[in-house]
């Protein structure tokens, strides 16, 4: 029984796996990190590597005066997380992100992206 | 924060390893080993007594830690200093009630609280237990040890493999539970065989875990495999990371073990099995004693290394 033991975990070692991180780091956002959108966004929306705790996950949308864009709370929804935002006139604005995974770690992050035209 | 995180969770690993390995030690190798027809009634009530004794000291420990660990992680998850966490609540009900690892302590605590009314019925039956109490007392046992899987990397990970990952890691601490943790009992088990001279009962309870450690070994070797490719991913992140050298340590630790296993499995268990009450069968459970007490000590090892392993990011993210 070992053998047969010690051969398939073999195997599964060849097996390709998405390797989980401990931190839930940014994955993917819309708008996109450091993008250009031509029309102003409803909303800014955040895909995380992990699945994120909604009590303790929070987003904040900055214009460049710093004052707050964003609307409402962030909803959370396993890994994604997605904040409403107030009509956006055209310039850049500076998200900042703070999460905690389920597995306990928190994590932060920041990026801009641009309204309009140029 | 870090290092007082890292003495409450070994420590909380330990007794939980502890609790859960007595009860299950008791459930599979000593109740059937202490059959009236095997076994004087004194060297039953003995034995039992001790294993008894291992069971709830690893249970209050378990309990006391398990809060620590748990004040301590809804801390860190606040931007709330410790004397205003501990001192306002909000914080930790908020964790408790709304966080994957705060409902998995309060399961755990359930298990934990069930665990100890079960263990006290088992006592209370003097031995004549039904096969649905030792049934349950398995189950909660294996529970306890296995949910401990929230606490650690294999939670997080999204879609099938985040599942795998969390499952081998729950099976990887139950047969932990079992091996490490049944390692004390059987310790115990035969330090009191050999003290009364009871040459039988030292030879069914090391025949039965033999067979009862080989499969507890054979998924700690497959869940760990999987795990060690989730969380390191490759063999750079072994030689290359601060999470790689750990696990390698943790890895050399448990072929240590596994080696002076193998001695007790091939040689010694077999040359107790074979004499009668010579001096070979006498010599070979004196130096089957000296090994578990060894592997015991490098179980603990294990958990100091995997208590600090916790903390850290894992090789992969790097």
């Amino acid at each position: 029984m070992r053998t047969q033991v010690f051969v398939l975990s073999l195997l599964l070692l060849g097996l390709g796996g998405a390797g989980a991180h401990a931190h839930a780091m940014l994955s993917n956002s819309s708008p996109p990190v450091g993008g250009s959108v031509g029309s102003a966004p409803r909303q800014v929306s955040l895909s995380f590597t992990q699945s994120l705790e909604p009590s303790f996950s929070s987003v904040q949308v900055t214009d460049s005066k710093g004052a707050r864009v964003d609307v409402g709370k962030a909803q959370v929804s396993g890994s994604t997380m997605t904040i409403g935002l107030k009509a956006l006139s055209p310039g850049t604005y500076r998200v900042n992100w703070h999460v905690l995974s389920v597995d306990t770690h928190k994590t932060q992050g920041s990026f801009t992206f641009h309204v309009g035209g140029q | 924060m870090d290092d007082p995180l890292i003495f409450v969770r070994a420590v909380h690993f330990a007794a939980t390893l502890t609790a859960a390995g007595a009860a299950l030690f008791n459930a599979f190798i000593a109740q059937p080993s202490l059959r009236p027809s095997a076994c004087g009634a004194e060297l039953r009530t003995v034995i039992r007594q001790r294993l008894a004794w291992i069971a709830w000291i690893g249970l209050v420990l378990t309990l006391l830690s398990g809060a620590a660990w748990f004040v301590l992680v809804a801390q860190s998850m606040s931007d709330e200093p410790l004397a205003s966490v501990w001192s306002d609540g909000s914080v930790l009900r908020a964790v408790l009630l709304t966080t994957d690892f705060g409902r998995d302590w309060l399961l755990r605590l359930v298990l934990i609280v069930l665990l100890a009314g079960l263990l006290a019925a088992d006592l209370q039956g003097k031995g004549e237990n039904s096969r649905l109490l030792k049934f349950a007392i398995v189950l909660v046992a294996a529970g306890l040890a296995g949910t401990l899987a929230w606490a650690g990397h294999g939670i997080g990970g999204t879609g099938l493999p985040g599942i795998i990952h969390l499952a081998a890691d729950f099976l990887h601490l139950v047969a932990a539970a079992a091996w490490v943790g049944g390692l004390l009992p059987l310790a115990v088990t035969l330090a009191v065989a050999g003290r009364a001279s009871s040459m039988s009962l030292a030879r069914t309870a090391s025949l039965r875990f033999s067979a009862y450690g080989v499969a507890a070994v054979g998924v700690l070797l497959f869940t760990g495999a999987i795990n060690t490719w989730y969380l390191a991913g490759s063999f750079r992140a072994l030689t290359a990371t601060d999470y790689g050298h750990l696990l390698v340590v943790k890895i050399a630790l448990f072929l240590v073990m596994l080696a002076l296993a193998t001695v007790n499995r091939v040689w010694l268990t077999p040359a107790l099995a074979a004499d009668t009450d010579g001096k070979p069968a006498r010599h070979a459970l004196r130096q089957l004693r000296r090994n578990v007490v060894i592997e015991v000590a490098a179980g603990a090892a294990i958990l100091a290394v995997v208590a600090v392993l916790g903390v850290m990011p894992p090789g992969i993210g790097e």
